[in-house]
């Protein structure tokens, strides 16, 4: 696409570079950067679990409250293209990022398919990374984003699952109808996973509570926000630095994918949001949450339905790759995609 | 003070199979458990499948046929794709009723 206007392109470099920088040196880039950092000098440094269970608690409870309100504000027009286009996103996905990782990856059924349901599904805090960029790039993305996060987040999920399912039917058949109990299990934990609870229970009490009265709780959801972000993603930093030394086990293949479909999927999601009709903010962080990896919801569905698949490889891709290139390259380069689709 | 012989049976698991595993036990008559969250690896590496990287403990007291049968459960059902260990203590228990299996 970039080729195809050759003077703008070295126009658009410079910023690039400047918007990459200004990217680079943001208090949430470099908290990760140091939690990566301290794991690299085998520091003892790690976040008390419960207090990164909070963190989350509270990110995902204020993201919720938020969008609920700001949906109150949206009519149900401005919002049916983005959330088709959504749902279409969460189909699509799981079924590239799995004909990616088998033909190209060369990837084995099984873990090609756990790969694929954890690059459909969404990463919460890739979305929240993507909203605070576009804030200050002043390209605010439209208030209704986390209720598409939401519709993003479970059907990635499923499908890559179900491509796993159907096609390890024959190897498995024996042990099929032992998994038909199971399967309304699955269902059970990804709806009602912690984050759908917060975030959709979120969104509904925004919802019916209006601006008014939310104004009284804004304080306590809305002043911390930034700073517990930046407390969470120097734990992300730290679990992501666990990792790094998988990186070797897992091949250039991985991670030579783990970047090329965070570009592919986000370079979608910003052209199908485009065409939506959301705005360069709205089009950058669909493309960040189509791009991303989820590592919250996805590996415990996985872990239960797809058990012969390797932990390491999608553990790996989806945190020490994917999310990394995400929050430092891959935000800021579907901002550009964004900005010149619009112009 | 009347003490009687029973088995502790530990279960270390991937947090991930906790629900069914305890489900498995009540359905074979086990009347209670102990749940703990628990760090640290076996042969199979660090690989517990979810992140952070958690075990879960379970502990369950009861007669010595019940533990095997869950034991032979969780060994035929888990043991070929998930980490998890299995183990049985003697130990020694005041109220013995309390623990008869439900199903026995």
């Amino acid at each position: 696409m970039i080729n195809l206007n050759g003077k703008k392109v070295f126009g658009g470099l410079l910023t690039t570079l400047e918007i990459l920088r200004g990217n680079l040196i943001s208090p949430l880039v470099l908290a990760f950067l140091l939690g990566i950092f301290a794991k690299l000098l085998k520091s003892e440094l790690s976040l008390p679990k419960d207090l990164y269970a909070s963190l989350s608690i509270y990110l995902l409870l204020a993201l919720g409250l938020k969008g609920g309100v700001e949906l109150s504000e949206s009519t149900f027009q401005a919002i049916q293209r983005p959330a088709l286009v959504t749902l279409a996103l969460g189909c699509l996905t799981p079924i590239s990022a799995y004909i990616l990782m088998k033909e190209v990856g060369r990837f084995s059924t099984v873990d090609a398919a756990a790969l694929a349901a954890h690059y459909g599904s969404v990463s919460a805090v890739t979305f929240i990374a993507a909203l605070q960029f576009t804030a200050s790039m002043n390209a605010h993305a439209e208030g209704f984003m986390p209720t598409l996060v939401t519709l993003l987040e479970s059907p990635g999920i499923l499908v890559g699952l179900a491509i796993g399912a159907m096609k390890m039917q024959k190897a498995t058949q024996g042990i099929e109808q032992g998994h038909a109990k199971s399967n309304a299990a699955l269902f059970h934990e990804i709806l009602t996973s912690r984050s759908m609870i917060l975030m959709v229970g979120g969104l509904i009490i925004g919802f019916l509570a209006g601006a008014k009265a939310y104004e009284p709780v804004k304080p306590f959801f809305e002043t911390g926000f930034k700073g517990a972000l930046v407390l969470f993603l120097l734990e992300m930093g730290i679990l992501a630095g666990t990792r790094i030394a998988d990186l070797r086990k897992v091949g250039a293949a991985l991670i030579s994918l783990g970047i090329f479909i965070p570009i592919f999927h986000g370079g979608i999601g910003v052209l199908l949001g485009t065409w939506a009709g959301l705005s360069v903010g709205g089009a950058t962080v669909l493309g960040a949450m189509a791009g991303s990896a989820s590592y919250i919801a996805a590996p415990p569905a996985v872990r239960m339905t797809l058990p012969q698949a390797n932990p390491t490889y999608y553990l790996t891709a989806s945190l020490a790759v994917t999310f990394p290139f995400n929050l430092v390259a891959g935000i800021p380069l579907y901002y550009k995609i964004a900005t010149w689709l619009h112009s | 003070m009347k003490l009687v012989q029973l088995k502790l049976l530990t279960i270390i698991c991937e947090p991930v199979l906790a629900t069914q595993i305890l489900a498995l036990s009540e359905e074979l008559g086990a009347t209670g458990f102990t749940v703990t969250d628990v760090k640290g690896h076996g042969s199979g590496g660090k690989n517990s499948g979810e992140i952070p990287d958690l075990k879960v403990k379970i502990e369950i007291v009861t007669d010595p046929e019940m533990a095997h049968k869950l034991m032979a459960a969780l060994a035929e059902t888990y043991f070929e794709n998930y980490s998890v260990i299995t183990y049985t203590t003697d130990t020694s228990v005041l109220r013995p009723e309390k623990f008869e299996s439900a199903k026995s």
